[in-house]
């Protein structure tokens, strides 16, 4: 207890029973960057908890931006705008959903759980219509809308989206569906063929399923949240879970990129490195200042530690047995974030029409958060790069999400508009903000949010990339063998293996 | 109709009703502890969550006894046993509380505290049943 002071007050009302853990004196700043300061971790009878209620935005209110910006809602009236996704050609989807229905109750706590994130969400009164995906066009390129339609409707809780090629690819719920459809198209007849099936309902858990299309345009990326805050379903209800899938785009068939990413979003593949980076959402109920929410770099083969540990080898002692042979192989990510704040969204800034100090770096939209005393999050913030790396403290950037304890909006996913400057997902505020540099700045062209680098400038991954190692199995539903051509195998069986830490497994396969 | 053997015999179908409602937290919250001592062995989570439901169902038919006997006590001026009521009560405060300490997430609902307080729940229930065997047959 050196610098946490951690008073604990417990009121006895009736059978309610409340525990308050204040710890004002963290200085939350030390939980940004490389190398976290980690407090030990507080056991409270109840979870810190302070929920936001919503209240949306009033008549002539936006977010509040720093000089040399200016904020304007480029798209009011939808239906929990998740994502924000620009095409080659400038168009924007807007990805609408809400958490799927039909989550089993296992414990007396879901109850309580389910009302608090229902609250979160802002649920009560409006009864539009989600679920659907919502194309913006800015035709004469000027930062305003001027036609919108919406291109589908009736999804399974869709998040990510990729094009390329002809097809649009949606990462719904339980699967990426592939449509087809040419750019410029403002509706979409055609049925969906599944590419793949991901890890679904009935629990779903952490649902949403972002979506990456690797730079070389081959694959696709797909994000699989946890089933749970630490593996208290059992490790059977994880199958395929906390991980980051690689799919080929033409045939389907996938593999478990890197796992131990308790809810990975965000997913973007930087503009010089080409790495692909997330952000991710740690756990919860380990006290207010732990675990930090992170961006990190994803390895091929990595893991993260979920459940068994955070930042590297800090044991979460909740998840039993232990297992300290996965625990010594996981790896720190690169960037905290600080707790709670529920990051979902990942933008970078390379060559966008941004102002000078904003265009190497990367956005990130924070939630915010609920298991806290004092909130943490409900903004948008700028972390500088240098060298494909990120570099110093970030910048508060879009803020004014709060209005005291209430939550006007919530930002979720980022992207850069076919203009260059940057879309925010206000899923709570029901609005899309874009934020531009204030002397009207425009890109010469628009770059779509995958950008697909023509000239592959390396060979395939080692192993073709979706071939697993000798003793491990390829996920058995997929369709036969990739239509490219045959892959050597991986050289060395990867460590920890695929098998312990986040096995692969079909939905079909699953319930 | 004084009665000086508080919530005897004659006051019928409520000390009845009683009886039977005071038979499941004694119920539940035993089989807490095995169900707890099952979770340590095994940590197999299944057995977590029955704890907690057997805590919350222990609990509801807990208060809802505790609501008869105040009522009990109005409507017949029987005052109920203080020190076996006493101790009822301190029964499903530590009830309560491993409940809530039951709400993490794995392991440490259960070892060591939930286990703990799983045990000393039983203990208060032997106690309270120790003050309340003079003259009366329930807890």
């Amino acid at each position: 207890m050196s610098e946490i002071k951690t008073c604990t007050g417990v009121f006895l009302a009736g059978s309610m029973l409340a525990v308050a853990g204040c710890s004002e004196d963290f200085d939350v700043s030390q939980q940004y960057g490389p190398d976290p300061v980690l407090p030990a971790p507080s056991s409270s009878l109840l979870p810190d908890l302070k929920v936001a209620e919503v209240v949306g935005w009033q008549e002539g209110q936006t977010p509040t931006v720093p000089d040399g910006l200016v904020v304007t809602a480029y798209a009011r009236d939808l239906a929990n705008p998740r994502t924000v996704h620009t095409l080659p050609n400038g168009d924007v989807l807007v990805v609408q959903s809400k958490a799927p229905p039909g989550k089993p109750l296992e414990r007396p706590k879901d109850i309580i759980r389910g009302w608090i994130m229902a609250m979160a969400a802002g649920s009560g009164g409006d009864e539009k219509e989600t679920n659907l995906i919502t194309l913006l066009r800015d035709t004469n390129r000027d930062g305003t809308v001027d036609e919108r339609s919406d291109l589908l409707t009736g999804l399974t809780s869709p998040f990510g989206v990729a094009w390329h090629d002809g097809t649009l690819y949606v990462a719904a719920a339980d699967a990426v569906l592939a449509y087809p459809y040419e750019l410029g198209q403002t509706s979409v007849e055609a049925e969906p063929a599944i590419l793949t099936p991901l890890p679904g309902g009935p629990i779903n858990h952490h649902w949403t399923k972002d979506l990456a299309l690797s730079p070389d345009g081959r694959f696709l990326f797909a994000s699989v949240g946890s089933n749970s805050n630490a593996g208290e379903r059992g490790m059977e209800a994880e199958k395929g879970r906390a991980a980051i899938w690689q799919i080929d785009r033409t045939t389907g068939a996938a593999k478990v990129f890197a796992s131990g990413l308790r809810n990975p979003n965000g997913l973007n593949f930087h503009p010089q490195t080409g790495m692909l980076w997330t952000v991710v959402n740690e756990r919860d109920e380990l006290g207010p200042n732990l675990v930090p929410d992170y961006m990190t770099s994803v390895k091929e083969n990595g893991f993260y530690g979920w459940p068994w540990s955070y930042y590297g080898h800090h044991v979460d002692e909740r998840v039993h047995p232990p297992r300290p042979d996965l625990v010594e192989n996981a790896i720190s990510p690169d960037y905290a974030l600080t707790s709670h704040v529920a990051a979902l969204g990942l933008a970078f800034t390379n060559d966008s029409a941004m102002p000078e100090a904003y265009r190497n770096g990367a956005f990130v939209g924070n939630r915010g958060s609920w298991n806290r005393n004092h909130f943490n999050g409900y903004k948008v913030i700028y972390v500088p790069f240098v060298d494909g790396m990120p570099s110093g403290m970030p910048e508060d950037v879009v803020t004014g999400f709060l209005d005291g304890d209430k939550a006007r909006g919530r930002p979720v996913g980022l992207a850069i508009d076919g203009t260059g400057a940057l879309l925010i997902a206000d899923d709570a505020g029901n609005t899309v903000w874009r934020v531009a540099a204030a002397d009207g700045s425009v890109t010469p062209e628009p770059i779509g949010t995958d950008r697909i680098t023509t000239t592959v400038t390396e060979t395939p991954p080692p192993g073709g990339g979706i071939a697993p190692a000798p003793t491990e199995t390829l996920e058995p539903t997929q369709t036969d063998t990739p239509a490219t051509e045959p892959s050597t195998p991986a050289e060395a069986p990867t460590e920890p293996p695929q098998t312990n830490v986040a096995p692969a497994v079909s939905p079909e396969d699953g319930q | 109709m004084a009665n000086t053997y508080p919530l005897s015999r004659p006051i019928g179908f409520l000390h009845f009703f009683n009886s039977a409602l005071l038979c499941f937290p004694v119920a539940c919250f035993s089989l807490t502890v095995l169900t707890d001592i099952a979770y340590w062995r095994t940590s197999n989570l299944l057995w977590l969550h029955f704890s907690e439901w057997l805590l919350l169902a222990g609990l509801v038919f807990g208060a809802i006894a505790l609501l008869v006997l105040l009522v009990n006590w109005l409507i017949t001026r029987a005052r109920p046993p203080w020190m076996a009521t006493l101790c009822g009560i301190v029964v499903l405060l530590l009830a309560t509380i491993n409940s809530f300490v039951h709400t993490a997430d794995g392991w440490t609902a259960v070892v060591p505290w939930g286990l703990a307080f799983s045990l000393l729940t039983v203990v208060a229930m032997l106690v309270t049943a120790w003050f309340g065997r003079e003259g009366v047959r329930h807890v």
